[in-house]
């Protein structure tokens, strides 16, 4: 291959060949060329020449009956007084034209710029009848199979045929991607459907309208504009219209689900119409979770849409939410009976912000929940329609409610006249109240006659909602736990205060529940919050920190014995040796050893290495008897330090343990490298909670130090991880670039506060769902899994995130 | 020849007869149709944009070859997230990014990916030199009258650029440059 002989590595010459005598099939070529004239056609004719309405054709109209209008134009015109009956009394002369819009510029009398744009349309309409020439020679199908990577087949009666790069998809044929295959088809209109693996679809037309009917899987579709006609996407349970749009479709067995890169699409579910913009998403069926863009269009090889999606979600991350409010008029307005109340800011974008603040608490608290899908079921569906009526309310919108109320009420003060006809339009069947200044609605009647006597002020819920103002308040969600219905998993929970606003720059997320008296039971174990000197043997390098300050070490040692399936240590030895201090951390590559590292504080480090060897002997007894392989221990001394193993029969670094004591503290790690690199931290004092990374995600608040804290930015972690599993797979056409995008996770921290009579947890972050659940629950898996999970958020907006 | 007072006809005509060189040469830089169809539109937008003031086009073949090229290589640029270094500066091992480092590719499809990325790194228009010899499969002096140069100043750069990237890649496999 080398010109000059000089010879590159083996593996760079055959990359450089194979580059070389890539050939691609000249459908594919000239597809892409016609595509590309069309849109090339565009930019040369002036915006102010192209025909979008009636009033446009009919200015036309007296060039074409004197035979002055070019052929394509007289062509366009010709097709739309068929279909246009309006135009064709025009035409007729029983009705006189209307002038153009006010909009289009007058027409100057430039007879060079009209030749030219004479040349440019004759010249437009020649090479699309070229084009077309050349596609319809060979092919005569609505659609042409672009590219495939993998397999794609026909669907038949009498079978699957191998389709290729090149061929026509006959109107009513089922295709079908393969597993680990993709497949890209150009239609005849400009469009372009990206399949999935695994997808299934046929296409029909019907007059000007092309129907994609998709059976199973996703496409992304990109609908080119048209003049006339649509374009639809037909699942089982669903009819997407568009035109000029960026989308994806995938129908499942439990549902569809639509998501919008760009333009505007009309999705019809059960003779509902509902229309979606950039970002927004919808399923079919409840239990169709909503997914991040980047998600549901990932799977693209389509490097522009990748990046695409990739600036969608940075600008729906960057919405800034309003300035907090540190009072509110209507809040003191309220009954005492008052036990749920939100408050939302009176902006389009927040209206449905608050929807997956709601949802997101709700999953925290069954309380919560129970009443929002009984009572309070009313109050998301209002708030999707009060985004159109922003314009008429004043700056905060109330939601209240309490158990014995038939429906949530909603307070908002009057800035324009004007609502309560604007709702009835909307067809919303609310009743009405008026205060002065003030408007009241919800779904019951009955729930208006709740007095507005400021009766509220007395209540100490009252006082805890008061308090969040204080602090700025942006949205917010609160509830009388206790009155909503007592809830046997949480035990003395009674309020629940959450939130998000903007802190200096940064969307901050923030949930605390309090309790009648000291917290009781598992909310109990979260200690005040204390230094965590176990941090100081993180590296500032380290992914993944879970890093907790407890009361009851002990719970939390039988816990982990028992979730990690190692063996329980001796309790009356192991326990008096603890101290309340334990983190968890990745520390280090995650491949072929996953660099993980323990660090507890122990008083008594003798007395719980005996402990350990205790609980091993206990263990090897037990393997004995069953027949099963006994652990070993050993221990090394060097350089004053010595350090201890505990490891499978079978040599595995996978299966080791090796720690230490310092400090107070036991170290463990897979390797005694990682127990010399965790002191060399400590020594240094260079350790995570000096990271930026780790700093830049501190909430802003009045704690100096945490109770718990989980941060993970695994991303580059996950990088080479990721890159290395790719590698070992065999090809797989359908998650080509999956495995990549592990290293896009958004980095996350979530601080946790314990006090007396309260749990607080916060996050720098658009964090809606924050799962308080699992800290009150002490699930020690579920409060490690609880960073993974926010980390899943990485690149959704909570500012937009569904209109489901 | 001004491309803006190009009369209709002859821009059909150059789209007719360039098309296909255009679109298969950003094919083998980009790897993919669809980044291919970016890069064929790009040229003609270009064209159709292009200054009125600039130098006129003498051969419009070889000039939409090099805008082929260089669209395609910005494709691949943004592809990859990276941005052009000097060839004296070049620091591959340091500079690319690690889940495209050659000790972790397993399969031609991803070493073709590597390396077009690390052509997508060089000095432009050393990487069009590179691009016009190995994957167009040009001679020295074609390449030389290609880019207004000498046939002397072709080859010397492509030895270097050879030898940098295959310095890349052994390091890479072996940590030992």
């Amino acid at each position: 291959m080398n010109p000059d002989n000089d010879r590159m590595d083996p593996a760079l010459e055959r990359a450089v060949a194979e580059i070389r005598d890539d050939k691609i099939p000249d459908a594919v070529v000239d597809a892409a060329a016609a595509r590309v004239w069309a849109r090339l056609s565009q930019s040369t004719v002036s915006p102010s020449e192209h025909i979008r309405s009636c009033p446009d054709f009919q200015s036309l109209i007296p060039d074409f009956r004197a035979g002055r209008l070019l052929e394509a134009r007289a062509l366009l015109l010709q097709d739309h007084l068929h279909e246009c009956v309006a135009c064709r009394r025009v035409f007729e002369g029983r009705v006189v034209a209307m002038p153009a819009a006010a909009e289009r510029p007058a027409r100057r009398e430039n007879y060079s710029a009209r030749w030219a744009i004479a040349a440019t349309v004759v010249l437009t309409g020649g090479l699309v009848v070229w084009f077309a020439i050349v596609q319809s020679g060979p092919h005569a199908g609505r659609a042409m199979i672009q590219a495939v990577n993998g397999t794609l087949y026909a669907v038949s009666p009498d079978g699957l045929r191998v389709m290729k790069a090149g061929e026509d998809l006959p109107d009513g044929v089922e295709i079908r991607t393969a597993l680990d295959s993709v497949a890209t088809l150009a239609l005849r209109d400009g469009s372009t459907v990206e399949m999935r693996e695994r997808s299934g679809f046929s296409t029909s037309e019907s007059g000007n309208e092309i129907t994609v009917h998709l059976d199973r899987g996703s496409v992304i579709v990109q609908a080119a504009k048209r003049r006339s006609g649509h374009f639809y996407v037909a699942t089982a349970d669903c009819h997407v219209a568009v035109t000029g749009t960026i989308f994806s479709v995938t129908a499942g067995v439990k549902g569809s689900r639509v998501s919008v890169l760009e333009g505007e699409v009309h999705v019809n579910h059960d003779n509902e119409d509902k229309v979606l913009h950039p970002g927004e998403q919808t399923s079919t069926n409840e239990t169709v979770d909503p997914v991040s863009l980047k998600e549901d269009l990932g799977w693209t090889h389509n490097t522009a849409l990748q990046n695409q999606v990739a600036k969608l979600q940075t600008k729906l991350a960057g919405v800034p939410l309003p300035k907090p409010r540190y009072s509110s008029r209507l809040l003191g307005l309220l009954p005492a009976s008052t036990s749920f109340f939100a408050s939302i800011p009176n902006l389009a974008e927040y209206l449905g912000h608050a929807q997956a603040v709601f949802r997101g608490q709700a999953a925290d608290s069954p309380e919560l929940r129970d009443w929002l899908s009984g009572p309070g079921s009313a109050v998301e569906p209002v708030l999707d329609k009060l985004r159109a009526a922003n314009e008429y309310l004043g700056d905060e919108i109330v939601v209240f409610g309490s158990p014995n109320a038939k429906g949530p009420v909603f307070l908002a003060e009057v800035k324009r006249d004007g609502l309560a006809d604007f709702l009835k339009r909307q067809g919303l069947p609310l009743a009405f109240a008026t205060r002065p200044g003030l408007v009241l609605f919800s779904p019951s009647p009955k729930a208006l006659a709740t007095p507005l006597d400021s009766s509220f002020q007395t209540a100490g819920f009252y006082k805890q909602i008061a308090q969040a103002y204080q602090d700025g308040a942006g949205l917010l969600v609160c509830a009388d736990l206790a009155r909503l219905g007592p809830h046997p998993g949480s035990p003395g929970m009674r309020y629940l205060i959450a939130g998000q606003k903007q802190v200096a720059g940064h969307t901050e997320t923030r949930a605390a529940v309090s309790f009648d008296g000291p917290r009781t039971g598992i909310a109990a174990w979260l200690a005040p919050p204390s230094p965590l000197g176990t941090l100081d043997y993180i590296s500032s390098e380290s992914t993944f920190v879970a890093a907790f300050a407890v009361k009851n070490p002990g719970a939390i040692l039988q816990e982990a014995t028992t979730t990690l399936h190692v063996p329980a240590l001796a309790a009356d030895q192991a326990l008096p040796s603890l101290g309340g201090e334990l983190a968890l951390a990745l520390d280090g590559p995650a491949f072929p050893v996953p660099s993980w590292k323990l660090v507890v504080e122990v008083y008594d480090p003798a007395r719980f290495q005996s402990a350990v060897l205790q609980a091993v002997a206990q263990h090897n007894a037990d393997a004995a008897a069953q027949g099963g392989k006994p652990l070993r221990t050993g221990q090394e001394t060097a350089d004053g330090r010595t350090d201890y193993f505990i490891a499978a029969t079978d040599p595995n670094p996978l299966t080791e343990a090796h720690y230490t004591f310092s400090n107070g503290y036991l170290i463990a790690a897979p390797t005694r490298a990682l127990l010399t690199a965790a002191l060399q931290v400590k020594a240094s004092g260079g350790g995570i909670r000096h990271a930026p990374a780790f700093l830049a995600l501190i909430p802003h608040d009045h704690y100096e130090n945490f109770s718990a804290v989980v941060f993970q930015n695994l991303g580059s972690t996950l990088a080479p991880l990721a890159g290395l599993l790719a590698a070992l797979q065999p090809p797989r056409a359908g998650q080509g670039r999956q495995m990549p995008q592990l290293d896009n996770l958004k980095p996350f921290l979530l601080a946790a506060y314990g006090e007396p009579d309260r749990i607080t947890i916060a996050s720098n972050g658009d964090v809606p769902g924050m799962s308080l659940n699992n800290f009150l629950s002490g699930g020690l898996v579920g409060i490690a899994a609880n960073g993974l999970r926010l980390g899943q958020f990485a690149g959704t907006s909570g500012a937009r995130l569904s209109s489901r | 020849m001004e491309p803006d007072s190009l009369p209709a006809a002859d821009l059909e005509r150059l789209f007719r007869e360039n098309y296909a060189a255009v679109f298969r040469a950003a094919y083998r830089i980009t790897g993919n149709a669809t980044d291919a169809e970016d890069a064929l539109q790009t040229v003609f937008l270009r064209l159709l944009k292009r200054d009125p003031g600039a130098d006129p086009v003498e051969n419009f073949s070889s000039f939409l070859h090099r805008a082929a090229v260089n669209a395609a290589l910005d494709v691949v640029r943004a592809r990859h997230h990276i941005k052009n270094v000097p060839l004296d500066d070049l620091e591959p091992v340091l500079a690319e990014p690690a889940q495209h480092r050659p000790d972790r590719l397993q399969d031609a499809g991803e070493i073709r990916e590597w390396l077009r990325g690390a052509v997508a790194r060089l000095n432009p228009r050393v990487a069009q030199m590179f691009i016009l010899r190995f994957f167009e499969g040009k001679d020295n002096p074609e390449i030389a009258r290609l880019l207004n140069t000498t046939p002397g100043t072709v080859a010397v750069t492509l030895s270097r650029t050879r030898d940098k990237l295959e310095k890349e890649f052994r390091s890479s496999l072996g940590g030992v440059s």
